[in-house]
C-alpha cells in the first residue's frame, strides 16, 4: 500500500511523464498539420473526379504517409511504442502503375483516417496533457505572480492584487499557499489525466499506422521465408563441411596409409605393411560409423516409420534417461515430423549439456487444431530466448517457419519445459500408408 | 629434404608427415593454419612447403594466400598446394608469380605415394607439378583462345620444355640452339596461342597450361 502511494507520488517526476508531456505539446501542431493534409487530400480527391488532378493525389498521400511516419517516430521516442512500418505495394509500370500503386495503397488511406481522427484527439491530448500541466505550473508559481502583481500595481496605484474566487481573494501568504497546495494536488493527478487520451491514441496508432492483419501476415511470411532460405543454405554448408572435414579427409588418410603399406611391401617390410593395413581397416570402420552419424543428422532413417519410432530411437541414444510418450492418432506431413524430431533432439541435447539434467521427458500430444511437442527436464532451468545466437532462439525461429510457436518455461532452479505448438498442421490418419 | 607441412585436419596432417618421413624426408614443422605456416617457414627455412588451401579461421583460401605471401618474400621457395578442390583465382595468381617450384595437386594424388613424393621432389628442384584437373579449370577460366595444334613442331618442343619449368637458357641448352632463338619461339607461341599481353611470367604460365591441357 505504502509502495503504491510512493509510486503515485513519484509519477509526475518520471521520465515517462515528461516524454508524454512533450508528446502532448507536439500534439497540437501535428494535429493541425494532419488536419490540413487530410482536408487537402479529400479536396483533391473530390476534385480529381475531373481526372486531371488525379496524378497529384499520390503526392498528397505521400505527405500523409510522411506524417504517419513522423507519428511512428514520435510514438517510438516519446511513448516507447514500436509500430512496424507497413510495406509499400510493388511498383507498377508507367503512369497507370504509378496511380494504382499509390491510390490502392491501403496503408496510405489508413494514415489519412488516423490523421482525421487525430485532429480532435490531438487537441484533447494537448489540453489534457500540456494545458493541464501549464495550469499546474500557474498554481505552483502563484505566490510569485501575486507578489509581482502587487509590486507593479502598488507602483501604478491600481486595483488590489491577487486572484479572487467568489469574493475570496488570495492576497495573503497563507491564502496563496492554499493555491500552491491545490497545484500540488493537480500536479499529482496530471500524469493520469494525460494518459487518458494517450490510451486511445496508442490503440489507434497500432491499428491504423502499422501494417494491417494481412500485411502483417505477409511480413511474417517474408521473414520466415528468408529464415527458411538461410537455414537451408546453412544446413547445406554444414553438411558440406562435415563431409569435407570428416569422411572425405579420413578416406584420403586411409588411402595414404594403404599407399605407405604398399611402399613398405615393395621394400620387403611385410610386418610394418601388415600393421599399416590393420590400421587402415580400423580406419574404415570409423569412417562407416562417422558416415552413419552424418546420415542420421541429415534425415534419421527411423523417421520413416513415424515420429514415435524416431523419438524412441533418439531417447535410447540420449546421454540422459529419457521417457517418450507419443499420443497421436494422425501423422503430420513429413517436413513437420522432421522439424519436430530435430527440435526434440536439440532440446534433449540442451538438457544434457546446459541444464545438467538427470532425466527428461518427451511428449507429443494432439490438440484440437494441431500438434504439441513438450520436452521437460529436471535441470537447473534459467534458460532464456534472449541471448543472441542462443540455440533456443534459432530453434524458435525454425518453429516459426512452420507457423508454430515455441513457449519456454524455465524458472531458475528448474524444471525446464519447452513447448512447440503447431496449430495448423494437416494431419492424416496413422494407418494410411506413406512413402 | 626439410619440409614444412600446413594442413588443418589433424588426421591428414599426421598422415602426410608419416608419409613424407617414410620416404626419407624430414618434416621440420607441421602446422594447422596460414599464420603458423608463415611463421614456420621463416623460422625453419625449409627446402619445400606443402600446404592445404582451406584452413582456419575462415576455411576458404588461407593456405593459398599464405603461400602467395611466402613466395612474394622468397620467390625461390618451392611450394606444393595440396587441396580437395581447385581454387582458380588464387591458383593463377600463384602461378603468375612464376611457375618454377610451384605445385598444385588434388588430395587424391597423395593416394599414389610415389607419384606424390616425386611431384614434391620435382617442385623442390624448381620444376612444376600441376594436377590435370587444375590445368583444365585454369585454362577454362583464362580468356585466351587459339590452340596448341597451330604450333610448329619446334615451338611445341620449346613449350614442352617450358612446361617442365625450364628457363629460356635451359631450353636453349637442351635443344642446342641460341637463347635468342628460344625467345623468338616463345614470342611466336604467345602469338599463336593468342595470349593477352601481360607480365611475361603470366603468359608463360598460360602457355604452359594450354600445353598441359591439350
Amino acid at each position: 500500500m505504502a509502495r503504491t502511494i510512493r509510486c503515485a507520488l513519484r509519477e509526475p517526476f518520471t521520465a515517462r511523464a515528461w516524454r508524454e508531456l512533450l508528446y502532448s505539446l507536439l500534439s497540437a501542431p501535428f494535429a493541425l498539420l494532419g488536419l490540413a493534409a487530410v482536408l487537402a487530400t479529400c479536396l483533391l480527391g473530390i476534385l480529381s473526379a475531373g481526372v486531371i488532378l488525379l496524378p497529384l493525389l499520390p503526392l498528397l498521400l505521400a505527405v500523409d504517409r510522411a506524417l504517419a511516419a513522423a507519428y511512428r517516430g514520435m510514438a517510438r521516442s516519446m511513448l516507447r511504442l514500436e509500430i512496424e512500418v507497413p510495406p509499400r505495394p510493388p511498383r507498377g509500370r508507367g503512369i497507370e502503375g504509378y496511380l494504382v500503386r499509390n491510390l490502392s495503397d491501403v496503408a496510405s488511406w489508413r494514415a489519412v483516417g488516423y490523421l482525421a481522427i487525430r485532429f480532435p484527439l490531438g487537441m484533447v491530448q494537448f489540453l489534457l496533457g500540456f494545458g493541464w500541466w501549464l495550469y499546474t505550473l500557474l498554481f505552483l508559481l502563484y505566490p510569485l505572480m501575486w507578489q509581482l502583481q502587487e509590486a507593479t500595481s502598488k507602483h501604478a496605484g491600481g486595483d488590489r492584487a491577487g486572484l479572487a474566487v467568489a469574493g475570496f481573494r488570495f492576497d495573503t501568504w497563507p491564502r496563496s499557499l492554499i493555491l500552491v497546495a491545490f497545484g500540488v494536488l493537480v500536479l499529482l493527478v496530471w500524469p493520469w489525466v494525460q494518459r487518458l487520451p494517450l490510451a486511445l491514441d496508442r490503440w489507434l496508432m497500432v491499428r491504423l499506422l502499422g501494417p494491417s492483419a494481412s500485411q502483417r501476415r505477409l511480413l511474417q511470411l517474408e521473414q520466415t521465408r528468408e529464415l527458411a532460405i538461410t537455414e537451408a543454405a546453412a544446413t547445406l554448408r554444414r553438411i558440406e563441411r562435415n563431409l569435407h572435414d570428416g569422411p572425405q579427409a579420413r578416406i584420403i588418410a586411409l588411402g595414404m596409409r594403404l599407399g605407405r603399406a604398399e611402399s613398405r611391401l615393395a621394400r620387403g617390410q611385410a610386418e610394418k605393411a601388415a600393421e599399416l593395413i590393420a590400421e587402415a581397416r580400423a580406419e574404415t570402420r570409423e569412417i562407416v560409423q562417422e558416415l552413419r552419424e552424418l546420415v542420421s543428422g541429415i534425415h534419421p532413417p527411423a523417421l520413416d516409420s513415424g515420429l514415435a519410432a524416431a523419438l524412441t530411437t533418439l531417447a535410447a541414444r540420449a546421454p540422459l534417461p529419457t521417457t517418450v510418450r507419443v499420443a497421436v492418432t494422425r501423422r503430420p506431413q513429413a517436413a513437420v515430423e522432421t522439424m519436430l524430431y530435430f527440435a526434440a533432439a536439440e532440446l534433449l541435447a540442451n538438457a544434457a549439456k546446459h541444464a545438467e539434467a538427470k532425466a527428461a521427458v518427451i511428449a507429443v500430444l494432439e490438440s484440437e487444431a494441431g500438434l504439441r511437442l513438450l520436452v521437460t527436464d529436471d535441470g537447473r532451468g534459467g534458460a532464456t530466448l534472449d541471448a543472441a545466437g542462443s540455440g533456443l532462439r534459432g530453434l524458435a525461429e525454425r518453429v516459426r517457419v512452420a507457423d508454430g510457436r515455441l513457449i519456454l518455461d524455465s524458472p531458475p532452479g528448474g524444471p525446464t519445459t519447452v513447448t512447440v505448438e503447431l496449430e495448423t498442421v494437416e494431419l492424416e490418419t496413422v494407418e494410411s500408408e506413406r512413402r | 629434404m626439410r619440409v614444412v607441412v600446413a594442413e588443418d585436419t589433424a588426421i591428414l596432417r599426421v598422415g602426410l608427415v608419416q608419409l613424407l618421413e617414410d620416404e626419407g624426408h624430414h618434416v621440420v614443422a607441421a602446422v594447422a593454419d596460414g599464420e603458423q605456416l608463415l611463421a614456420a617457414a621463416a623460422e625453419f627455412a625449409p627446402d619445400a612447403v606443402v600446404s592445404d588451401v582451406r584452413m582456419p579461421p575462415t576455411h576458404t583460401d588461407e593456405g593459398l594466400r599464405a603461400v602467395i605471401a611466402l613466395r612474394a618474400r622468397q620467390p625461390a621457395l618451392p611450394v606444393l598446394i595440396f587441396s580437395q578442390y581447385v581454387e582458380t583465382q588464387y591458383a593463377s595468381r600463384l602461378l603468375a608469380q612464376g611457375s618454377a617450384g610451384v605445385g598444385y595437386l588434388l588430395k587424391e594424388r597423395v593416394l599414389d605415394t610415389r607419384d606424390f613424393v616425386d611431384a614434391l621432389e620435382r617442385v623442390a628442384a624448381g620444376g612444376t607439378a600441376l594436377d590435370p584437373e587444375v590445368v583444365t579449370q585454369l585454362v577454362g577460366a583464362s580468356p585466351a583462345r587459339g590452340t596448341v595444334d597451330a604450333l610448329s613442331p619446334r615451338e611445341g618442343e620449346v613449350l614442352g620444355l617450358m612446361a617442365e619449368g625450364r628457363s629460356n637458357a635451359a631450353v636453349a641448352a637442351r635443344l642446342v640452339i641460341t637463347e635468342r632463338a628460344v625467345e623468338k619461339h616463345v614470342a611466336n607461341i604467345f602469338l599463336k596461342l593468342d595470349l593477352p599481353v601481360s607480365a611475361a611470367d603470366h603468359r608463360r604460365v598460360l602457355a604452359v597450361l594450354r600445353y598441359l591441357g591439350a
